[in-house]
């Protein structure tokens, strides 16, 4: 199994970079809050943007999470990443959302709804068969649960053990792995009757690397 | 060799980076042999892989960073009245600890030292002076004595708590300490903000002679944006900021 991290989002800050930059908007430096806002903004965007598939709720998850970090630095322990933190507050604004959508329109998923957002650019480079499967492997993704499909982005998008989802996503590290382990048995129940023999598939994966 | 059942389970754990190389050998050689169990591990992996490494979303608006900044300069702006009562709270709690700390000693301790009470037989320690005084021949058997004299049990008590007091002490005055930080880093923001109003004010000021930041820099205006520059109201360097300053209170 290949773990390599998000080569192609903005460069991650290193922790000395991070703590520098924390230092000094805690004293009120704009410019540094504007570097984190910018370091992070692409990697927390495409994570609650899967999550809840909506270009302006995930704009407005985002705005928030960044103004109650940069609002509450004084109680961000320095022991963790500053992203984790960050995730872990857009994470529950996606949740506070979701349920009061759900108040609002009854039982409904978000997965469920056609994603508004159909007239992106495909930067993917890929064969027909290639992009088909890849579609289809985004359509099982996002009828996973909700904490399910939070576990695999934070998984394989982020790069997160299985420790620090838990502490993502504010649940026991038992439940984040049985959320990883059941979303990885959906998938499969999904997608295992689209193709014959996935092992041939090398040109996928060489495509998307 | 592992059986088809035995290798699916070892799946999500060589998915997870958790398998060891044991187990991850036998697996491999699993696959091989399987045709099965290869494609639905490629499968997974092919997940794993487009979710990595596929870029479909859509990415952020241009403005988004914009946006977010300047909802941040509007928040910070109402931050000072929560931040000036946290800091006060901060210096003000140590004090009220501090008090109520000292009435507690006032009304635990008893107004007069309470000798320990002694009936016949019992031993007591003599001070030198006196066993000088009384010609005592055996100061040794005294010094003895002393040392067989058990203390009182409000002692041992009394030295717990004086040491736990000393810890609430340091904690205590470092939180004050922060408070008075917190304290004078608003005034010092509060300094600079006025400044900055009265140089704004001072330039849209058709008739008044222009005074720049520079002048502040230099001296003719007070420099509250320096550190440890107290500024007073009464310093502004012309009628025309004293009646800025009066048009707009702090």
């Amino acid at each position: 199994m290949i773990r390599r991290q998000a080569e192609k989002s903005a460069p991650r800050l290193t922790r000395r970079t991070e703590k520098r930059l924390i230092a000094q908007i805690s004293k009120g430096c704009e410019a540094s809050a504007r570097e984190l806002v910018e370091a992070h903004q692409d990697r927390l965007f495409a994570f609650v943007w899967r999550v809840l598939r909506n270009r302006e709720d995930a704009e407005e998850v985002c705005q928030e999470a960044f103004l109650r970090a940069f609002g509450s630095l004084d109680s961000f322990s320095p022991e963790y990443r500053f992203s984790t933190w960050l995730f872990t507050i857009a994470y529950r604004l996606c949740l506070n959302l979701i349920r009061r959508r759900r108040a609002l329109t009854g039982e409904l998923d978000f997965a469920e709804l056609p994603s508004r957002d159909q007239d992106v650019s495909d930067r993917f480079a890929e064969s027909e068969e290639a992009r088909r499967l890849k579609d289809k492997i985004w359509e099982a993704v996002d009828r996973l649960s909700v904490p399910q499909r939070a576990a695999v982005l934070l998984f394989y998008r982020e790069g997160m053990s299985c420790d620090q989802i838990a502490r993502t996503l504010s649940i026991p590290m038992a439940t984040a792995k049985s959320h990883l382990h059941r979303a990885r048995g959906k998938l499969r129940d999904s997608l295992s009757g689209l193709v014959e023999d996935w092992s041939h598939l090398e040109a996928l994966r060489e495509a998307a690397s | 060799m592992i059986t088809c059942e035995h290798a699916r389970q070892l799946f999500d754990r060589y998915l997870d980076g958790e398998l060891s190389p044991s187990l991850q050998a036998e697996l491999h050689a699993h696959r091989l042999s399987c045709s099965l169990c290869q494609s639905e591990l490629a499968m997974l992996e092919a997940c794993g892989d487009v979710i990595l490494l596929d870029r479909s979303e859509p990415t952020v608006s241009a403005s988004f960073t914009d946006r977010v900044m300047s909802a941040y300069v509007s928040r910070r702006a109402h931050q000072p009245r929560r931040r000036l009562v946290r800091a006060a709270m901060m210096v003000a709690s140590p004090m009220a600890a501090a008090a109520s700390l000292l009435l507690a000693v006032v009304l635990v301790t008893p107004d007069t030292p309470q000798p320990p009470s002694l009936v016949a037989g019992d031993s007591a320690s003599v001070p030198e002076f006196l066993r000088n005084m009384a010609g005592d021949p055996s100061p040794g058997e005294a010094a003895e004595e002393i040392k067989v004299i058990p203390q009182m049990p409000a002692a041992g008590f009394m030295q717990a708590w004086i040491t736990e007091v000393d810890g609430w002490t340091d904690d205590t005055l470092s939180r004050a300490r922060a408070g008075f930080d917190e304290l004078k880093l608003l005034l010092h923001e509060a300094r600079r903000d006025t400044h900055d109003q009265l140089v704004a004010g001072y330039r849209s000021a058709p008739e008044s002679e222009t005074a720049t930041q520079d002048d502040a820099i230099e001296g003719t205006l007070p420099a509250w944006d320096l550190p440890g520059t107290l500024w007073s109201p009464s310093e502004p360097s012309d009628e025309a900021s004293q009646g800025l300053l009066l048009d707009q209170p702090l």
